[in-house]
């Protein structure tokens, strides 16, 4: 064998052996992947066509589910639902986790304690956080009438008003605003200073300065934080699910979503036809219709960001 | 023999092996959340000689394992523990694996039986009873109760714990037809009332426990009972409201039905049932005597009750490990019958029991019933009874031995027993959960001050969804 061909095989096994360690590294995540994601994915797609209900086989129903999702009067209040709860608390979590950090990012005395201060709701676990604030919105003793009794304003039932029970989940969304500020933080302060510098010197004021440098530099993470938000809102579950499992009526044992499904949230709905009915087929298919709609949104601001995002490194390519 | 030095990269990818090779084993099949119940707790209530098993049955060669599946507060838990134990001494050849499920138990359940691998041996609920007799999880008992009826003595069963456990296939009824379970424990609910209450209100209980006092007499009463600011806010009232099962006692007292006497349609719009529906939601618009749904929002019938915000509370046996757990002096309570429709003189109350079955697909069924006959067996009962949740026991002749402990509050806790004559069954179908839902949402329109919905509007749209549920076996798509 000449001695090209011996270290060309040689080669050659080194290159399939690093293969092999590459995937022997990556494993834990592929087997992750594969087995909690894909595979489950995959499984409920197949469901989404069928009628299941765990116990018994699966049964080839075609485009029963979807045909019924068209159909389905609570599906459209949970998806009115959920779309009026993104469409404001994103936006609204946005400004003021933005504002927040602007607020985090002066060079203050004790700024770490507030930074802290804001963060540390958000280490809440959920459930308890939604008790708390039940007990704020409660409408004979809770905090909130009592913040009206202030300013002579007469009390309003909160969580047990169909009108107001939205607002107040998206108002008690504020609570956990600490992750989000603390991206927009980092975001913050890697705005180079010799930006700041070179407006100053162009003439720019503090709100020049901050509209023309500031929000463009920290775009990307605007656009992150809004995907994300997006996302989450679309998923909100564990809130209206504590706050929900008792309703007016009594006991509930079968019923969430509030006074009148006021907080019959997209997932809420899911999960009551899936684990309540037992129709995992119809619950998959709502899965699917989830997924899609998130896609498309996550599309379209893909699209939209090539207007307002700004990529330092593409600029300068 | 060679010394081989392992470098930096064989080092890794040993550990990458390694790591991957854990990943796999954390990957075993997963085992549902069931918490199995340790066995060296003492109870000394628990006495060997109370177990009876002394039938005759073919003794296997080898010992067998057999499941038990339970779910009931955690309190009873060593109790029922400690019978288990019992039973596998008594009988060396079968082992019982108490396996209590404090959590999601139905759903457990579901897991198992997707994965074939249901408990033997199945505590169960009356309310969804059917849907999973349907879904096939539950074995027909109704050959071993043919077989083994004397020594069953069916006659000692209360005869309506009897039917919260047949169903008919064929014709999807429940209460009748064949033996899916038997009863071990439940009762039916009750009117408690908070003893400092009625005397700070100055009123009296009705003579005999209420035995013989009726609607008027009851509306009267709840009258005195509140209390209200100058503002008219309601510092307490008489009772608070239940959901739409728990006045299942208003409606059928007072002429109404939630379905037909065959079960298969909605009969809540019937002119009697609104009638009915219409006297139990003027106790809160018209008469006031229960708070509005903004008055004490949050706070758990326990805390009503015990804070004096709520005179009387309507319940079942199960409250009584909760209120007994509070100091005399601190609480007081005692019990009331039902009141009785005015004009009839007749009253029926809500009952519900809990069941133990046979899992289908046991490998042991033979076992497993005879375990199923030790639990209800009458000498046995008032152990199981008191584990679940203080209940009243499914036997005739254990009922006072079971339930009446003169040491222990009530004073009197005979009513409970002796309101037998009137308990009865919940309008249960295959489709519990789903009439629930429908039910529930105009429920709360009749309920909630806001909407005001009329109970003969609500009732008609309940009906529409209900019917349609009965007829096609799924939610309509409007409801």
């Amino acid at each position: 064998m000449s001695t090209i061909a011996t270290k060309l095989l040689g080669q050659r096994t080194r290159r399939w052996r690093e293969t092999i360690t590459g995937y022997l590294f990556t494993s834990p995540f592929l087997v992750g992947f594969l087995w909690f994601t894909a595979i489950p994915m995959a499984i409920a797609f197949y469901l989404a066509f069928t009628k299941y209900n765990i116990i018994k086989p699966a049964e080839w129903v075609g485009l029963g589910n979807f045909m019924r999702l068209t159909q389905d009067e609570r599906l459209r209040i949970a998806l009115f639902n959920t779309a009026f709860y993104a469409g404001i608390s994103v936006p609204l979590y946005l400004v003021t986790s933005f504002l927040a950090s602007l607020a985090m990012n002066l060079k203050i005395k004790g700024i770490r304690w507030y930074r802290t201060i804001f963060y540390l709701p958000s280490v809440t676990p959920a459930v308890a956080s939604a008790m708390l604030w039940v007990w704020i919105f409660n409408p004979q003793w809770g905090m909130a009438n009592s913040a009206l009794d202030l300013f002579g304003i007469r009390h309003q039932d909160w969580l047990l008003d169909p009108h107001l029970a939205k607002p107040c989940l998206i108002f008690m969304g504020l609570w956990g605003l600490g992750p989000t500020m603390v991206i927009f933080l980092a975001g913050l302060q890697g705005v180079p200073e010799s930006l700041y510098e070179a407006a100053m010197i162009d003439g720019a004021g503090t709100w020049g300065r901050f509209w023309n440098v500031t929000v463009p530099i920290i775009s990307p993470v605007i656009f992150f934080n809004l995907i994300m938000g997006i996302i989450g809102s679309f998923q909100i579950f564990t809130t209206a699910f504590v706050m929900t499992a008792a309703g007016a009526g009594g006991s509930r044992s079968y019923g969430v979503g509030g006074i009148q499904d006021c907080l019959l949230f997209y997932v809420l709905y899911l999960y009551q036809q899936g684990f309540y009915f037992h129709h995992m087929g119809y619950a998959s298919a709502m899965g699917w219709l989830l997924l899609t709609i998130i896609l498309i949104l996550t599309i379209i601001q893909f699209r939209l960001q090539e207007r307002w995002v700004y990529y330092e490194a593409e600029r300068r390519l | 023999m060679k010394e081989r030095k392992l470098n930096r990269r064989d080092f890794l990818r040993l550990s990458a092996a390694a790591a991957t090779g854990a990943i796999m084993a954390a990957c075993a099949p997963a085992t549902p959340e069931v918490v199995e119940v340790e066995k060296e707790v003492p109870v000394e209530k628990v006495k060997k000689e109370t177990v009876v098993v002394e039938k005759e049955v073919a003794k296997p060669k080898e010992t067998i394992e057999l499941d038990y599946s339970f779910s009931f507060a955690v309190g009873g838990v060593p109790d029922m523990k400690r019978l288990c134990e019992v039973y596998s001494e008594e009988n060396p050849y079968v082992d019982i694996k108490p396996l209590y499920i404090a959590e999601r138990y139905y759903e457990q359940l579901e897991m198992r039986a997707a994965a074939g691998d249901l408990p033997d041996a199945i505590y169960c609920a009356d309310e969804n009873f059917p849907y999973y007799v349907e879904q096939g999880l539950y074995r027909n008992l109704q050959p071993y109760v043919e077989q083994y009826r004397e020594e069953l003595d069916m006659d000692d069963f209360i005869p309506i714990t009897l039917k919260m456990f047949r169903w008919s296939p064929e014709i999807k009824v429940y209460g009748k037809g064949d033996y899916y379970a038997l009863p071990f424990s439940g009762g039916p609910i009750l009117w408690y009332y908070n003893k400092a209450v009625f005397e700070d209100a100055g009123v009296e209980p009705p003579p005999d426990q209420g035995w013989d006092w009726d609607m008027n007499d009851f509306l009267e009463l709840c009258k005195k009972l509140v209390k209200v600011d100058e503002a008219g806010n309601m510092l307490r009232g008489a009772f608070p409201l239940p959901g739409w099962i728990y006045p299942m006692p208003f409606i059928r007292t007072m002429g109404g039905r939630y379905l037909t006497e065959d079960k298969k349609k909605c009969a809540m719009s019937t002119p009697e049932s609104v009638k009915a529906i219409q006297f139990f939601m003027d106790l809160r618009h018209k008469y006031r005597v229960v708070p509005l749904s903004t008055e004490f929002a949050g706070i758990g019938s326990t805390d009503l009750f015990r804070e004096g915000k709520i005179a009387m509370n309507i319940t079942g046996p199960w409250w009584l490990p909760t209120l007994r757990a509070i100091p005399k002096d601190v609480l007081d309570f005692d019990l009331l019958h039902f009141p009785k429709n005015p004009e009839t003189g007749e009253r029926i109350v809500r009952s519900t029991y809990d069941g133990i079955t046979i899992g289908k697909g046991s490998r042991y069924p033979d076992a497993a019933w005879e375990f199923v006959m030790y639990i209800v067996d009458p000498k046995n009962q008032p152990i199981v009874a008191r584990a679940d949740e203080h209940s009243l026991s499914c036997r005739i002749s254990a009922l006072e031995s079971s339930f009446i402990h003169p040491e222990e509050r009530p004073e009197h806790q005979e009513v409970f027993i002796d309101s037998q004559p009137y308990w009865g069954l919940q309008p249960i179908t295959e489709y519990w959960p789903e009439m629930w839902t429908i039910i529930d949402k105009y429920w709360e329109k009749m309920v909630l001050e806001k909407i005001q919905m009329d109970v003969g509007e609500a009732t008609a749209k309940i009906c529409e969804g209900v019917d349609y549920l009965l007829e096609h076996g799924e939610l309509p798509a409007k409801y």
